[in-house]
């Protein structure tokens, strides 16, 4: 019976020392599966960054663009610095005719 | 084809500015009280006229119109090109303050030019009024150019680097001023020709 055993005890270590290189050759092919699998995760997120900082770099151009009412406000102080100028001239020229 | 605070070297930057507040103040002088209205809109439409973009391939570029705004107004064009400078640098974070006056010389004295130009050459009739106009419209925006080109070398930049930089980048932009020069020229020829008629006779006073 303890023959038996250690019969059984020495297949089972001769099956595991024989796995052993099994599994040692089927490693580097994982590893390298999940090398490549990164590699394409990182070329998309490449590709979703360079997408990303052209959207910021529309947005900043966006941001940076004047609005409505900086142009209209633009044009008000135009007409009224003109106005005011306006006004003098005219101011002098009645009080040279008086 | 505006340049930014902190480019040029200070004794440019303080040279271009006193030059520019004398331009300024000549112009002023110039300006009769019955004109200020009218500079008052082209001062306006030189203001906005920045905003009108030109697609250029991945880039663009805006309107200028220093020539149009010198043979609308002569003499006073340097006036309103300072006062419109001054507004979109303020508002619009266009050029900086401290740049205002190499600013102003880049695109005021090409109108100036342009405006004697086309004073002296404007002839008699529509089609040579359309045509000297026109080519005022472009030719400013050319010179403007040149200047900035100038300008930027004194900065340490190579001249002809820059000068070709913003000559072939304003390509399209010459071309579209030119066209809206001569557009409203001949407009104004036909419907107000006295809008055209500047107030040059002081200038050849002396």
């Amino acid at each position: 019976m303890t023959s038996f055993r250690q019969l059984s005890c020495c297949c089972a270590l001769l099956v595991v020392l024989l796995a052993v290189p099994v599994f040692a050759s089927e490693q580097p092919a994982a590893e390298h599966e999940t090398f490549l699998q990164l590699q394409h995760d990182n070329v998309e997120l490449q590709s979703k960054v360079r997408r990303l900082e052209q959207q910021v770099a529309a947005l900043r151009d966006e941001l940076n663009a004047p609005d409505a009412t900086q142009v209209i406000g633009g044009i008000g102080y135009i007409v009224g610095l003109f106005g005011i100028a306006g006004w003098f001239a005219a101011r002098k020229k009645a009080r040279q005719e008086k | 084809m505006h340049i930014s605070d902190g480019v040029l070297p200070i004794s440019v930057v303080i040279g271009s500015a006193v030059a520019s507040l004398a331009i300024a103040a000549w112009s002023v002088r110039q300006t009769d009280s019955e004109d200020l209205p009218k500079v008052a809109v082209v001062t306006a439409s030189f203001f906005v006229s920045s905003l009108i973009h030109v697609p250029l391939g991945p880039t663009s570029v805006h309107l200028l119109i220093p020539g149009l705004v010198g043979v609308l107004l002569g003499p006073s064009s340097f006036l309103a090109i300072l006062l419109g400078l001054l507004l979109q640098s303020l508002l619009f974070q266009f050029g900086g303050l401290t740049a205002l006056g190499a600013n102003a010389l880049m695109m005021g004295f090409p109108a100036l030019l342009c405006g004697l130009l086309f004073n002296k050459l404007r002839g008699r009739t529509q089609k040579q009024h359309v045509i000297v106009g026109g080519l005022a419209g472009g030719g400013g925006t050319l010179l403007a150019a040149a200047l900035l080109a100038l300008l930027l070398s004194s900065g340490g930049e190579d001249f002809f680097g820059v000068a070709k930089l913003a000559l072939l980048a304003h390509l399209p932009v010459f071309l579209v001023e030119g066209l809206v020069s001569a557009f409203t020229v001949s407009f104004l020829f036909r419907v107000k020709p006295e809008l055209l008629g500047q107030r040059f006779s002081a200038l050849q006073q002396g």
